[in-house]
């Protein structure tokens, strides 16, 4: 059946159906009716446009002349192209909203791997610098016990060559009296001799344990004061850390609201599907997101070298040992380390290679930097040293096969 | 001049004079060291110039006050990111007297991957050096290390790095093995054959040489900054301290007092282990030319300038069984230039070097 017609057939289905009262089977029969006549809607449809046809026939104008006729079917033709052409233009903007949607997605996506990533990597660390933190904590406390253990043995030893000397003097004196008037007078003038020249090296032996028993006590003093200052100044240093993990945090909070907000806006855009120019908008705005977050990241680089640096200054401020710092130094280098594989930054761990080109375009960002100075107003040490002429004949002499 | 001078790093320098002086030749020789910095540079009169700057610097507060003071002390400094950065010796005063440490642009010969400054520093301090080219294309030879053999390290980066600072003040830039330089400034008298050892701050580096040609060439990882840090953590004081003390006027053959003693103990032991290091390294190499004579050994670099340097090297050298018959060890007459000065006859002989 023709498109026209049937739409027609459904136009007059709607009219018979709401001009029409519904009888049910029973009723009829009741009212005596046993058979009825059924008419379908396409039929009438039929019929009317039968009559219609028959009408037009015989009236060929209809009631219109040929001009008006050419005019509305013109008419009609240009708003089926207008309509069409709309139709294009709606599928296309739904297909351009559907692939912006896609895109949005999937760097959503791709920006909550990263933060996850991201928050692991965070995370694992901090749990190892904990560990590493502890274990130093431990390791250095054993060895402040076993050096106050070492000092109290030596002063203990020294306590006692003193007590041995004391009794030596004593030995020698007591000896140089009982002498006394047992034996001749020229014997006992040499004994006495000998038994002083004992005696004054066992005073200065006395003496000297007891200078060096004093200068450990002293040291064992300092010792305590400065690992007392080392306990505060790593308490201090400890404080600054959780600062500065407390800052991270809050940091790492905000980055998740900013991916809160990027989804509420993407639920957005797939709402206001039909309006112009979102994928665009939102392109911007996601490099600008993207870009605050590749700061940022490099900001939690910095807070976590920074907080390593607070606890190996606050060691090394305190005199808490060389190996000490050295261990931090190392814990510190593991963390950014870790960080720049967590966020796939470049930098300068030991198996990081380069190319000429690649390090060129990292000194590139430094061509425009305007620094102030006064480096061109103080004179460089200057050194006029021996001429080079005879090397340079020589060398060119060799040069030339001589 | 203005109180607050500002410097553009963005385009090649112009070939024109900073300031006026003498006339120069072209062709300039850069001393890439981890303590210091030389340039060499040759007049016209043949006098050979040489320019030095320590490889270091330390950030102090920032205010107009000490920038006025620095200026009138004659103290170096550049401001970068918001802070006040004190260059060269001055640092290693500063760092003293707050007993901090200074930091360093390099570490073990190489640009420090540590030090967030190091590269804008750096660029300042080589362009302050050098100055801008002579001519155009004005070949400089920079000095870099060899590769170590008790460390891992990629010399790429730090190449790299120079290569480009060079080209981009308008030079054109070659790198020269840093005991090579030691070679060319040391050992013409035996027709640039020899073994020269440039003694340097992050490293000792190490080049055997026929007729010029590098024929083996390696650095151990240890310097006068390996000294400094062992000193230091014996002494209980600043890396910096222990420099200080180690440049005031030392002599290993006569330690006076216990921090001297430190500094003794130490040196000997960094000589013993760079003579084994390089025998060993001459023992298992299969690429050792046969000399046909005897051969010198000369010491360069700052780290050798101390006194008694070379006795103990030849104490330590009597003690074990070199495989190559050696003439005589001797220092440098100035250890301390001698690196700039062999980059600048390998620039001057250059042959793509303009001629004068």
């Amino acid at each position: 059946m023709d498109p026209d017609l049937k739409r027609e057939v459904l136009d007059v289905r709607k009219v018979i159906e709401r001009s029409t009262s519904k009888v049910s089977l029973r009723d009829l029969e009741k009212k005596g009716f046993r058979q009825v006549k059924v008419l379908r809607a396409g039929d009438i449809n039929q019929l009317i446009f039968k009559a219609v046809q028959n009408v037009l026939a015989k009236a060929p104008r209809g009631g219109m002349d040929e001009e008006e006729r050419q005019k509305i079917l013109q008419e009609a033709k240009n708003d089926f192209s207008r309509m069409m052409a709309e139709k294009k233009d709606l599928v296309a903007k739904q297909e351009q909203i559907q692939q912006a949607h896609q895109n949005l997605q999937g760097k959503l996506t791709q920006v909550n791997q990263q933060l996850a990533a991201e928050k692991n990597a965070i995370l694992a660390e901090r749990q190892q610098f904990e560990r590493d933190k502890q274990s130093l904590m431990e390791s250095s406390l054993q060895g402040q016990q076993s050096a106050a253990a070492n000092f109290t043995g030596q002063i203990e030893d020294l306590r006692q060559s003193a007590s041995k000397a004391e009794a030596r003097a004593e030995a020698a004196e007591a000896k140089a009296l009982s002498a006394e008037g047992a034996i001749p007078k020229d014997e006992y003038d040499q004994l006495r001799r000998r038994m002083n020249t004992q005696l004054e090296d066992a005073q200065e032996d006395v003496e000297r344990y007891r200078k060096q028993i004093r200068t450990l006590e002293e040291e064992q003093e300092g010792q305590i004061k400065k690992l007392k200052g080392d306990k505060i100044n790593a308490e201090e240093g400890e404080s600054r850390a959780q600062t500065k993990i407390k800052t991270l945090d809050e940091d790492k909070t905000r980055l998740e609201e900013e991916v809160s907000r990027l989804r509420a806006e993407l639920a957005e855009a797939s709402v206001s599907s039909g309006s112009g120019g979102i994928s665009a908008d939102h392109d911007a705005e996601f490099q600008r997101l993207r870009m605050e977050m590749e700061q940022r990241s490099a900001r939690m680089q910095d807070m976590m070298a920074g907080i390593a640096n607070s606890l190996v200054e606050s060691r090394s401020d305190g005199g808490g040992g060389g190996d000490f710092s050295k261990q931090f130094e190392s814990l510190q280098k593991n963390i950014t380390s870790a960080m720049r594989k967590a966020t796939g930054a470049a930098g300068g761990n030991d198996d990081f290679e380069l190319t000429v080109e690649q390090a060129s375009a990292i000194f590139a960002q430094y061509d425009n930097v305007k620094l102030e100075t006064n480096i061109d107003n103080v004179d460089l040490k200057t050194i006029k040293a021996k001429g080079i002429n005879s090397k340079l004949a020589k060398l060119r002499n060799l040069q030339r096969g001589g | 001049m203005s109180d607050k001078p500002s410097i553009d790093f963005g385009a090649a320098a112009a070939p024109a004079p900073r300031s006026s002086g003498p006339r120069l030749r072209p062709g300039k020789g850069l001393d890439v060291g981890t303590a210091n910095l030389l340039s060499g540079v040759q007049d016209y009169e043949d006098n050979v110039i040489i320019k030095v700057q320590r490889n270091a610097f330390i950030d102090i507060e920032q205010n107009d006050f000490t920038r006025n003071m620095l200026t009138k002390m004659g103290v170096q400094y550049v401001i970068l990111n918001n802070k006040m950065i004190v260059i060269g010796d001055p640092a290693f005063d500063l760092a003293n007297i707050y007993n901090r440490e200074t930091r360093r642009p390099m570490s073990d010969g190489m640009i420090s991957p540590k030090e967030a400054d190091a590269l804008p520093i750096e660029k300042l301090l080589v362009d302050r050096l050098l100055g801008p080219p002579t001519c155009p294309n004005e070949v400089c030879y920079y000095s870099v290390p060899a590769d170590p053999i008790d460390f891992e390290m990629n010399v790429i980066y730090h190449k790299g790095i120079f290569s480009d600072l060079l080209r981009k003040l308008g030079y054109n830039p070659k790198d020269i093995l840093e005991a090579h330089c030691t070679v060319f400034a040391e050992l013409d008298e035996d027709d640039f054959t020899g073994i020269g050892i440039s003694c340097g701050g992050g490293m000792f580096n190490v080049c055997v040489a026929f007729k010029t040609l590098p024929a083996l060439s390696f650095s151990t990882a240890r310097g006068g900054d390996w000294i400094d840090r062992n000193v230091a953590k014996v002494l209980g004081i600043k890396s910096a301290r222990a420099c200080a003390l180690k440049e005031k006027g030392v002599d290993l053959r006569n330690p006076r007092t216990r921090e001297e003693q430190a500094i003794d103990l130490y040196y000997r032991e960094l000589i013993r282990y760079t003579l084994s290091e390089i025998k060993n390294r001459f023992e298992t190499s299969e690429n050792m030319p046969q000399f046909p004579d005897p051969i010198d050994i000369v010491f360069a670099g700052g780290t050798s300038k101390i006194g008694g340097f070379i006795d103990v090297v030849r104490d330590e050298f009597s003690r074990m069984k070199f495989p190559i018959p050696i003439k005589e060890i001797r220092r440098a007459d100035d250890p301390l230039t001698s690196c700039a000065r062999g980059a600048l006859v390998a620039a001057a002989a250059d042959p793509e070097n303009p001629m004068e």
